[in-house]
């Protein structure tokens, strides 16, 4: 009886994840269903931990390959130990608050997230190519080849949509916060700093929009790079979701380039030449001529358009996605183009072996927090 | 009947929604009528949130917000369609339950000069309260209630309700769930109703009136915690809470005991350096106090080597805490200088 009910919600789950996004059908794993009832995935013991893939928040922020021991299902594990988590704790609360609120396939869902000793925990699907920063990083140097870029963009155009839909601004959109993983799933994180703004009131200073006006919280730092000129003005007039759409061209300069434009600069003078309406370009034969590689109209076009000092005149991301740079596309689905591009580098697909380590080693680090001295007080 | 493509009026839409919200309930047995309904509800739902809380570039109409959320207190019997989009909250989809949030959030935020009619609507209906305040007991639907039950305790006549319930003392037990996410969420509930600045009044006088049963029965549990993030944050709220010059009679109520000096000895000496650290937050204010209670004084002063010497070696590495290292020193100093009360002089 149980059962028959639980296999009920889960093909009415099914039934929601096809009709949120006919395109991309082939998303679905057995986990985001599973999500329905994450309670029992709450429990250190059911994974088996592999190697670290990532970490952040000067290394208090930690993401292991891990596999389920009963399904033998990959899956990422965010391990954050409060003991000496350097950002504040409210920002990973705000974190899941605001993702727990979001089902897309193009946006990293957590699956479930719990607590055991000084751990928080939590467990995503497993993105197997890694982020598009680690892409760089192992073949990439001097960027992705441009119909993977285009391939890889749309589908964080998608997931883009989807949160400036709900009024929600990524505000850290960046090659690091673009996951891939097999048959070309491309995932947007990194929600750390998302800000919803659905609650605000459109001003007449605003002309009628809702903008915001305050300053990524502490820990922001190293997406200064993407950050768009208008918040980082801090003025007046704030900003709005189209701040994320300079990101996104400053991300697509990344991913041609092997790294971001300024990136080589003070960050002074960076925010400088971004308020002063200096617009980074492709760098290709077109714009450099020592450069041997040549991107398409088309490419140049797009990043242009994102990257407008004016924000009113960018694109909003669902017209974006309409952009004729996307059209190349078209000839071929995702799952069957992407994984080719990317060729030499495969995705991490089991647990290789020699990583294989348990829960353990975890419990040893968090016996290792200094004791104080047995003081015995006498009462 | 298809909606699209078709302009309703707005009663007539509230009207649709409370129909597809019954036949939801009734349906339960057949796949096909639940799956109809509830596409229904959806599309419903989605239509009153763009009326009302605007869509893309597209800002509300002042005239048609007040017109809907006024039908929607109006439809659907007691407590109206707010409490009947609750009730059925666990029933439609995703997307359906972030609008019944937003639905429900915009209107009571709604105002009309200095009144806010919704808040007064549910004050009348209060058991769409205890309906959210449920909700943390159901995956599904806990983040939903909790955003809609913030969005409530931002009201002192609401938070007054809450309170002075029963059902306020489970959040003592939601806050303590493995789960993470929501009993972050339901954390951050519990602590907007104890200390939202815009009725300190209220909460100070809920504190003093419930002092046994909030801090000796509850709160107790949560200092002791077998969870780390419960008892760290419960700590941290708690030291927020004495301090608060509101709750001045809570906090002389609360320093005045033995056994929660005790526990605060403990928790100075637990392996946790940032418990340790709150726990430091709450230990100062019972050396603080001018007039320290018998049983007080004597614990310090059977402690009093020890502890000046715990403390000259407590978190020597935040050199650059400097309030943390005056107050650390200030303590020091006065441990030093505690003396035997006098004979006579114990009722002071």
């Amino acid at each position: 009886m149980y059962s028959c009910w639980n296999g009920w919600k889960i093909l009415r789950r099914i039934n929601e994840i096809l009709n949120s996004n006919r395109q991309s059908a082939n998303d679905i794993s057995k986990e985001e269903i599973l999500a329905s009832n994450p309670a029992e995935l709450c429990n250190i013991n059911l994974y088996r931990f592999g190697p670290l893939i990532g970490s952040s928040c000067e290394n208090s922020v930690n993401i292991y390959a891990a596999e389920r021991k009963d399904t033998k299902k990959p899956v990422a594990i965010r391990c954050v130990n409060l003991e000496y988590l350097k950002i504040p704790l409210s920002l990973l609360e705000d974190e899941l608050q605001i993702t727990g609120r979001l089902h897309h396939p193009n946006i990293l869902s957590f699956l479930c997230s719990f607590t055991n000793d000084s751990y928080i925990f939590t467990v995503t699907n497993h993105m197997s190519y890694g982020s598009c920063r680690d892409l760089l990083h192992a073949h990439f140097k001097g960027g992705l080849p441009e119909q993977a870029i285009a391939y890889i963009l749309k589908e964080t155009l998608r997931g883009l949509a989807y949160l400036h839909k709900q009024n929600i601004v990524h505000r850290s959109l960046r090659g690091s916060h673009i996951l891939v993983g097999s048959q070309g799933r491309v995932k947007l994180s990194g929600l750390r700093y998302c800000r919803a703004i659905d609650h605000l009131e459109p001003t007449h200073l605003s002309s009628g929009r809702r903008v915001i006006h305050d300053f990524p919280d502490v820990g922001f730092q190293s997406s200064l790079i993407w950050a768009s000129p208008e918040l980082l003005e801090q003025n007046l007039a704030g900003y709005t979701v189209k701040s994320d759409i300079y990101s996104l061209g400053i991300t697509a300069c990344e991913l041609a380039n092997g790294g971001p434009p300024f990136d080589d600069m003070p960050k002074m003078r960076m925010l400088l030449e971004k308020i002063n309406g200096i617009v980074p370009m492709l760098e290709d034969s077109k714009t450099v001529p020592s450069c041997d590689r040549t991107f398409s109209n088309n490419f140049h076009l797009m990043v242009e358009s994102c990257l407008r000092l004016d924000a009113h005149t960018r694109p909003r991301a669902v017209e974006l996605l309409h952009d004729d740079f996307f059209k190349v596309t078209k000839k071929r689905s995702i799952s069957e183009a992407l994984p080719e591009l990317l060729l030499p580098i495969r995705p991490l697909s089991r647990l290789e072996r020699g990583h294989e380590s348990d829960y353990e080693f975890l419990s040893n680090e968090m016996n290792n927090i200094t004791c104080a001295e047995t003081i015995e007080w006498s009462f | 009947m298809p909606l699209f493509g078709k302009s309703k009026s707005n009663p007539e839409l509230v009207r649709h929604l409370a129909e597809n919200l019954q036949a939801l309930r009734k349906a339960a047995d057949s796949e096909k009528k639940l799956s109809k309904a509830q596409d229904e509800v959806s599309r419903t739902l989605q239509m009153i949130k763009n009326y009302i809380c605007g869509s893309g570039e597209q800002e509300p109409q002042a005239e048609i917000v007040a017109q809907l959320c006024h039908e929607l207190e109006a439809t659907g019997g007691p407590g109206g369609m707010l409490r009947m989009m609750v009730e059925n909250l666990h029933s439609v989809d995703f997307e359906a339950k972030k609008d019944v949030a937003q639905i429900f959030n915009k209107c009571l935020r709604r105002q009309i000069g200095a009144r806010s009619p919704t808040v007064e609507h549910i004050c009348s209906n209060p058991q769409v309260l205890f309906m959210l305040l449920k909700g943390y007991e159901n995956q599904e639907i806990a983040l939903s209630c909790g955003q809609m039950l913030r969005e409530c305790a931002r009201h002192e006549a609401l938070a007054r309700i809450i309170l002075s319930s029963e059902e306020f003392y489970k959040l003592f037990s939601y806050v303590e769930m493995s789960t993470f996410d929501i009993a972050s969420d339901a954390f951050s509930t519990f602590k907007e109703l104890l200390t939202r600045s815009s009725y300190k009044m209220l909460i100070a006088e809920f504190l003093e009136n419930n002092y046994e049963k909030v801090f000796e029965e509850h709160y107790q549990k949560l200092l002791n915690s077998e969870n780390y993030v419960t008892k760290r944050q419960a700590l941290k709220l708690l030291g927020e809470l004495l301090l608060d010059r509101h709750n001045f009679s809570v906090m002389t109520r609360y320093i005045s005991s033995a056994a929660n000096l005790k526990l605060m000895m403990c928790l100075l000496r637990e392996k946790s350096r940032n418990i340790q650290f709150e726990a430091f937050h709450v230990f100062k204010v019972f050396v603080a106090n001018p007039s320290k209670p018998k049983p007080i004084l004597d614990i310090l002063l059977r402690n009093q080597e020890k502890l000046v010497d715990f403390l000259s070696k407590f978190h020597t590495d935040r050199a650059d805490d400097e309030q943390f290292n005056d107050e650390k020193a200030y303590l020091i100093k006065q441990i030093k200088e505690l003396r035997e009360l006098k004979p006579g002089a114990e009722d002071e």
